[in-house]
């Protein structure tokens, strides 16, 4: 990675990280209670989500939000080319507001296959899909760019003169995305949210990209994870509080838009049809295993702008939608030991991650679970031979001759467990001082 | 099977784990409208009184069917919300804690008028102003509605705070009796 | 427990701590016949390699009912939280970190001044913060009179990792250069800490970077506190 990705990212996660930690003083007199109870109401949620995903399906059904259900990417990605073929013609705009959960399953792919025009209108997401990258990051998904990548991207897409001013650059990206929100048929959003006891979709944002794009076009399809639903309308502070505070350091987002019905006919505006499409995609497959704690997930990032691994590598690393921590436990629970288990690698096990999660999900202790399952399923093993390392520490004798030569085995050529990856960065360990076995036993 | 069935018969039934109750959220100390206004400061948006309307004289507005028309003179309306300079709407709530606004979709009530005008002046009546989110969402109406909190900011390029990059960058809030 | 890398590698670490019980009263056994707790083969995810030393490991201390203390944190939480994953359902290990043990089970509230007193840079390991130790290396030290120089994002890991430093060496190695970068920033010249594997990976880092920078465990510091005839009095027990 280049170095100038290094210090933006390293510079906006650390910035990231300090802003959390004093809002969330400010905003909880015991955050860590306040954590404690989100993750109760979580566990409350998985434990009951048959339950509540039909309570939630009865409310939006009541209020006119038409409700499916996509077992799959391949279903939900059917699901919502058949809503826009249905309504849109060939080539029609379809306004994209951020959602992880279209990230997961490459609907602008799909879309673009069937022959529509998705705009990605988050600025960040907008600046992807024009340099045709892929996020980074759950929150900030170009945290790895800087103005100046930024700059030629937009001189080369004609969006306006030459600038490397931030709020230059946003002004061109507002005037070329106004079109699109104005001529857009279809709004997809994501769901932060959704109340079981009312069928209401909150979506939380600062830009106002996701209110314009569900509001503006006539039709609003919303993509859901399934454990995003939440039992009371009441529980909505507190989540709110806690996604606003890991995310970004604010203590309430500047929108919390809270759908819960398509336009009435005594309001003058908003879509016409709202569609629910509620993702499943493994997560009921997950829900009974030893990663079951992960789908408290509130997708904030906070773990991600903590990691040490993910702020020097940055989120293309890890080569999935979820990066960081939490990408390294639920790409390989969602999609697999054998295609995603050597992410459970990527870690030092340092244990930040969880001392950051509003919802306190044991991320190394999982990270752990899927190094054991990736061992016995064959996957990304290393070559460091453990049965041997195993019967000579079951052997006391072997043991201990092993470790009287050492330091001819510093001295030689011979193999070394620690020469390989090891050496190239750093010096090799050797003995400071006395020998702990041979103090004990010459003492008086 | 359809994927409704699929999904459901997978996840299967509760082990009866219990709801906790919500969060009780925090209580605050001192007038809240002074909280009101200091927070709404911090968030990039700031009181007005009428007077203050008046340097707007010509501008082109798009406003709710329900704002005072004393409120509107000299000021030009348009029907058409993308052109507009201006959108004036009520605001239902006015929260203290965060320096927040609610507002919801309703007859005359339009959802753009507060997000697609480069400028937004929301009139509040001080007698609605409760103190938290927690008191908030006890209140929310059976409708589509919005917590507003500041100008529309991004964050997206190196950190630099914009505002104003897809709703309005600046938020007035004019409170009456 | 003296732990793998003290075998092999810190022998002064473990004679300190061994020094350092004694010091506030302690009789300290020690059975020849331990080895290490299973941890490296536990992270590396071969867990079966693993379970066959934990076995090995409460074979040896239960011989004993004496409390197991281990002057490193990664260690203690193997042997409490890791052993807990190995083996479902069984009662957890009890074990403690030196300087926790010293602290909150012989309730030591005062240490013998090292003059004259060392201006360090404390560096809390990660496992530290997995069982929760908070600063008590760290009370200890400024009970002996150390100070302690205060240095930037102090909460972020050194990189080392366990086996992560071996699979993914370049970026452990970076994330420890952030580290090192940090403390020298800070105008510190000695980093203290309590766990061998960020001191070794330290370590390995200063020399190969020929950094003026020295590396010692808490408990080296401590020992050396320690009045010289004192040390002469105590006899082996184990």
């Amino acid at each position: 990675m280049a170095q100038s990705t290094t210090d933006s990212v390293r510079r906006a996660t650390t910035g990231a990280s300090n802003a959390r930690v004093a809002t969330l003083d400010r905003t909880f007199k015991d955050p860590g209670s306040a954590r404690h109870h989100a993750a109760a109401i979580k566990d409350y949620v998985l434990d009951h989500l048959g339950e509540l995903l039909q309570q939630l399906e009865a409310n939006c059904t009541s209020h006119g939000i038409r409700v499916h259900w996509a077992v799959d990417s391949a279903s939900a990605n059917e699901i919502i080319v058949g809503i826009c073929r249905s309504a849109a013609p060939d080539g029609a705009i379809v306004a994209k507001a951020k959602s992880m959960a279209t990230e997961e399953i490459h609907l602008n792919h799909h879309l673009e296959a069937a022959g529509f025009t998705p705009v990605e209108t988050d600025l960040g997401e907008f600046i992807v899909q024009i340099d045709h990258d892929t996020p980074s990051h759950i929150v900030a998904p170009i945290i790895h760019k800087n103005r100046f990548d930024i700059a030629k991207s937009f001189e080369r897409e004609k969006l306006g003169p030459y600038t490397e001013v931030p709020e230059e650059l946003a002004m061109q990206a507002r005037g070329h995305l106004r079109e699109s929100f104005k001529s857009a048929t279809i709004g997809v959003s994501g769901v932060n949210f959704a109340v079981a006891e009312t069928g209401r979709l909150v979506i939380v944002e600062n830009e106002g990209n996701n209110r314009l794009s569900t509001t503006a076009p006539r039709i609003h399809i919303a993509v859901m994870g399934i454990e995003k639903v939440l039992p009371r309308e009441a529980d909505l502070p507190l989540f709110l509080r806690l996604i606003a505070g890991s995310a970004t350091g604010q203590r309430a987002t500047t929108y919390m838009h809270g759908v819960l019905a398509p336009r009435r006919s005594d309001e003058p505006d908003g879509p016409d049809e709202v569609h629910l499409v509620l993702l499943d995609n493994g997560r009921s497959a997950v829900l009974h295993g030893d990663y079951r704690e992960i789908l408290r997930c509130i997708r904030c990032g906070a773990c991600q702008n903590t990691c040490p691994v993910y702020r020097q590598t940055s989120g293309h690393a890890y080569g999935h939608v979820y990066s960081g921590p939490i990408g390294a436990v639920l790409a390989p629970a969602l999609e697999g030991i054998t295609a995603m288990g050597h992410l459970a690698k990527s870690s030092s096990l340092c244990g930040a991650c969880e001392e950051v999660c509003p919802v306190q999900i044991p991320i190394p202790r999982m990270l752990l679970q899927l190094r054991d399952e990736a061992f016995r399923a064959g996957v990304a093993r290393d070559s460091a031979p453990w049965s041997v390392y195993a019967f000579g520490a079951t052997h006391p004798s072997t043991w201990r001759a092993g470790l009287k030569m050492l330091p001819l085995a510093e001295a030689t050529p011979v193999p070394h467990p620690l020469k390989s990856g090891w050496g190239e960065f750093r010096e090799l360990p050797h003995r400071r001082g006395r020998h702990f076995r041979a103090w004990w036993a010459d003492r008086p | 099977m359809s994927d409704r069935e699929r999904i459901l018969s997978v996840i299967g039934g509760s082990t009866g784990v219990a709801l906790p109750s919500p969060w009780p959220g925090p209580s605050l100390e001192g007038a809240l409208e002074n909280r009101f206004e200091s927070e709404l400061k911090t968030l990039g948006a700031e009181l007005v009184t009428a007077d203050r309307l008046k340097e707007l004289a010509g501008a082109s507005v798009f406003a709710d069917s329900d704002v005072p028309e004393p409120l509107l003179r000299g000021l030009v309306r348009t029907e058409d919300v993308w052109s507009a300079d201006l959108g004036i709407t009520l605001a239902d709530y006015g929260i203290a804690d965060t320096g927040s606004l609610l507002l919801t979709a309703g007859p005359g009530r339009n959802r753009l008028a507060s997000l697609a005008p480069p400028h937004h002046i929301a009139v509040l009546s001080r007698t609605r102003i409760l103190d938290t989110a927690e008191a908030a969402i006890e209140v929310l109406p059976s409708r589509t509605a919005v917590i507003v909190s500041g100008p529309s900011r991004t964050a997206d390029i190196e950190g630099v705070i914009v505002r104003g990059i897809h709703g309005p960058r600046r938020l007035w809030v004019l409170l009456t009796d | 427990m003296l732990t793998c890398l003290c075998d092999a590698f810190f022998g002064e670490v473990g004679i300190a701590a061994v020094r350092m019980l004694e010091h506030v009263g302690c009789t300290v056994e020690f059975n020849n016949a331990q080895t290490c707790c299973g941890q490296p083969p536990y992270n590396a995810g071969d867990w079966d390699s693993a379970r066959k030393i934990a076995d090995h490991a409460k074979r040896v201390f239960a011989g004993s009912d004496a409390p197991i203390v281990c002057a490193s944190a990664s260690c203690t939480a193997m042997l409490r939280e890791g052993y807990a994953l190995l083996y479902p359902g069984e009662p957890h290990v009890q074990a403690y970190e030196l300087s926790e043990f010293l602290l909150t089970k012989m309730n030591v509230t005062e240490w013998p001044l090292l003059d004259p007193a060392p201006k360090v840079a404390f560096h809390r390991s990660c496992h530290g913060r997995g069982i929760h130790l908070g600063d008590s290396a760290e009370r200890l030290l400024q009970m002996a009179g150390v100070q302690l120089i205060e240095f930037g994002a102090t909460d972020q890991c050194c990189g080392f990792g366990g086996a992560f430093s071996v699979t993914h060496p370049k970026v452990s190695g970076e994330i420890g250069m952030e580290k090192l970068n940090r403390i020298r920033e800070s105008g510190a010249t000695e980093i203290v800490s309590g766990d061998m594997g960020c001191l070794m990976h330290l370590g390995g880092l200063i020399e190969k970077q020929n950094l003026m920078l020295r590396t010692r465990h808490y408990a080296e510091l401590l020992a050396e506190a320690i009045p010289a005839k004192e040390a002469k009095l105590a006899t082996p027990a184990g």
